[in-house]
């Protein structure tokens, strides 16, 4: 590996780290603020208005599209089977911020659960970010051109 | 069972169905020949009139459509766990379709996760 493609496959790592961390801040905050602008006890029609119509539910759709873009910049740097399996650590960040919220109480199947998706996001992360010579990659990018 | 946590069952196979599909969909959007990696703006120039990441949208719309009746009819920790099925359909469709190499440690991973996820939603 040269130096500039050495240099170049720390950047997309660093895009990756950043874009992953904030992907899981977005997730969290679009996942607890469209909950909480769901309405209770109500029909079709105002379960989906009374939703739509909610300034919780439209914050969390301004998120939700700068985690669009935010997410194909990841999805352009990394494997998918690499990027989304590490977005779980919003279900530690949703339980931890329920527990300082709500004062929910965290059972000690929750500390197990935590700890296995830690172990597992380790595992993954772990792993190559990209599959070598997969489209869009840079080593498959002369090829590509080249076919076109 | 009763008849509405049923219909939430069904939106929420119905939503991670589509989450799956829509992942996969952006993720061969981002796969143009000769554009790859980018930050930010790389992202938003490869959007533009790209038609797989359009099928994607397609697929989020009509996914936060099922989710809000998922969490209309379930609680969101009981939702919000078993959306984790979706770690294991996009790992699938991730090695078969988008040949990506799954290997031991990857798969031992997703499934560590999934793991997690389930028993946290089971405590609830």
């Amino acid at each position: 590996m040269t130096d500039e493609s050495q240099a170049r496959h720390k950047k997309r790592r660093l895009v990756v780290f950043i874009g992953l961390a904030l992907a899981i801040a977005l997730d969290t905050s679009v996942q607890l603020l469209w909950k909480a602008s769901v309405p209770r006890h109500r029909g079709v029609v105002h379960t989906l208005s009374g939703t739509f119509f909610n300034w919780l539910f439209q914050l969390s759709l301004v998120l939700h599209i700068w985690q669009f873009f935010n997410w194909l910049m990841v999805l352009g740097n990394a494997d998918l089977s690499f990027a989304q399996p590490i977005t779980a650590l919003s279900y530690v960040t949703v339980t931890a911020l329920s527990v300082w919220l709500f004062h929910e109480v965290v059972a000690p199947q929750d500390i197990v659960g935590i700890a296995l998706i830690l172990a597992g996001v380790y595992l993954v992360s772990s792993t190559p970010s990209e599959t070598a010579g997969a489209p869009g990659t840079p080593a498959a990018a002369p090829v590509a051109e080249n076919a076109a | 069972m009763n008849g509405t946590s049923s219909l939430g069952f069904l939106a929420i196979g119905i939503a991670v169905t589509l989450e799956s599909c829509g992942q996969v969909l952006f993720k061969r959007g981002t796969q143009r020949p000769g554009a790859p990696g980018g930050g930010l703006h790389g992202a938003l120039r490869r959007s533009v009139g790209n038609h797989w990441i359009q099928a994607g949208l397609v697929a989020f719309t009509l996914e936060a459509v099922a989710w809000t009746f998922a969490l209309r009819y379930l609680p969101l920790d009981v939702a919000f766990p078993m959306g984790s099925a979706c770690f294991v359909l996009v790992a699938i469709l991730s090695k078969f379709y988008l040949r990506e190499e799954v290997g031991p440690r990857r798969w031992l991973g997703v499934l560590l996760i999934l793991a997690g996820v389930v028993l946290i939603g089971a405590t609830r």
